[in-house]
């Protein structure tokens, strides 16, 4: 249902149809957005800059909670002060990863990297709100110290973890074997081919040919 | 006006062409899992690096962490500035190897690595200034500074001048209005004196040439 739901985003939404009421190809809003030269390439350049500076300043929280840099400024100094920029960066993320999945939504939700990464994110915000509501609730009490109890030290430990590895997939979404082209056991049974071979089929009955 | 490594320095192709086709060179290059591996490698000590430079440049522009004294930021982000400059440039070199071919008549390219060593110079004099003045937000621009800005400013109108790089420009005009309001905003939140020291103008130039660094390498992709 999700796969068919997006067919019709990627396809159907903003798409010319001819007499019959077929869809000329490459006329959705998702196909003008991959061949809009210049906009695709804005998009693509801020997403990777974005993250340099969003997943960049994580790295330097985690590196004062884990006592590694900055042992003589308060973790709240660094963490508050470093926020902002997470945070601009992150929205920045969200906004052009939000357009780069909008441009082609039934390849990217049928990735074997992509479902990879959505998991990773998801443990990543878990770790972000188990910090937040239980591991900062008595960080008055070791701001200062040079190197944080060993609770900070491990949920920095695992923020940088997951984040890094958040990256990695991002990154393997690209490669064609988390595709569904040609895929392997592993590739073909989590990222659902089958259902990704069929929701194809379907447009392609509904685009003129 | 555009410029790249093949029409510029023709002797070049003809070596590096070699050394792409030595066997085991070859091997490595083809091995898609490594070649993988490498590119990933390249995104992940990007981000380092990008940490390193925002943090510390940020810093020098009264933008944040304004209770730390200088020295201290510089001396934590040097080796994650280092370990991100060099796990690049090894990586790059790899990745380079392999796609030489495309690499040398790509405009794209070449105004990356103006920008990279535009880059690095200001890096380095920053550091320098932060390390050993006795007064860094004090006295004149350096003359290794001079020649990175003068450099990045050739690399900048060289991205702003090439037809097909244009947007990536763009994102780096558009990165820099940002800082100037950030900083703009960090000052009037904290009271911080506005003007325009040497120490701040190099801050600004370095963010601003890795921001090319970094756009330019994207539109190698595209272009």
């Amino acid at each position: 249902m999700i796969s068919e739901w997006l067919a019709a985003l990627q396809y159907r939404l903003g798409a010319t149809l001819d007499g019959s009421g077929h869809i000329v190809a490459d006329t959705s809003w998702s196909a003008q957005l991959q061949s809009s030269e210049r906009l695709w390439m804005m998009v693509e350049g801020t997403h990777v800059i974005s993250l340099m500076v969003f997943a960049g300043t994580i790295l330097f929280v985690d590196l004062r909670l884990l006592g590694v840099v900055l042992r003589g400024t308060p973790v709240s100094k660094v963490a508050d002060n470093l926020l902002p920029w997470t945070v601009g960066g992150f929205l920045l993320i969200l906004l052009t990863g939000g357009a780069l999945f909008f441009s082609n939504p039934l390849e990217y939700f049928h990735n074997f990297a992509f479902r990879v990464k959505l998991v990773l994110l998801l443990a990543a915000a878990l770790n972000v709100f188990w910090f937040h509501f239980r591991v900062q609730r008595d960080r008055a009490a070791w701001d200062a110290a040079p190197v944080p109890p060993r609770a900070a030290r491990r949920s920095a430990a695992t923020s940088l973890a997951l984040w890094f590895a958040v990256i990695v997939a991002g990154r393997y979404m690209a490669y064609d074997w988390v595709k569904c082209m040609n895929p392997g056991w592993l590739v073909r049974e989590v990222a659902q081919c089958e259902t990704y071979d069929r929701t194809l089929a379907a447009i392609d009955q509904e685009t003129v040919q | 006006m555009s410029a790249n490594f093949r029409d510029l320095f023709p002797w070049i192709e003809a070596p590096l062409n070699h050394v792409a086709a030595i066997g085991w060179v070859k091997h490595l290059n083809e091995t898609t899992w490594l070649f993988a591996l490498v590119e990933t490698s390249h995104l992940v000590f990007l981000v380092i690096l990008g940490g390193a430079v925002t943090v510390l440049n940020l810093r020098l522009l009264n933008v944040l962490l304004t209770d730390a004294p200088p020295a201290d930021v510089e001396a934590a982000t040097r080796p994650w500035f280092r370990a991100g400059v060099w796990g690049t440039v090894i990586s790059g070199t790899y990745m380079g190897v392999a796609t030489v071919v495309t690499l040398l008549p790509s405009k794209a390219f070449f105004v990356k690595m103006v920008a990279l060593i535009a880059a690095i110079l200001l890096s380095h004099a920053v550091a320098r200034r932060v390390r050993h003045a006795a007064a860094p937000a004090s006295g004149s621009l350096d003359p290794v500074a001079i020649a990175a800005l003068l450099l990045w400013l050739a690399a900048f109108a060289l991205f702003a001048g090439t037809t097909g790089l244009g947007a990536g420009a763009t994102l780096v005009v558009l990165g820099g209005l940002a800082l100037v309001v950030a900083a703009w905003l960090a000052g009037r939140r904290e009271g911080v004196p506005r003007q325009l020291s040497p120490l701040r103008v190099s801050a600004l130039s370095s963010l601003l040439a890795w921001l090319t660094v970094a756009a330019a390498g994207r539109w190698i992709g595209f272009s």
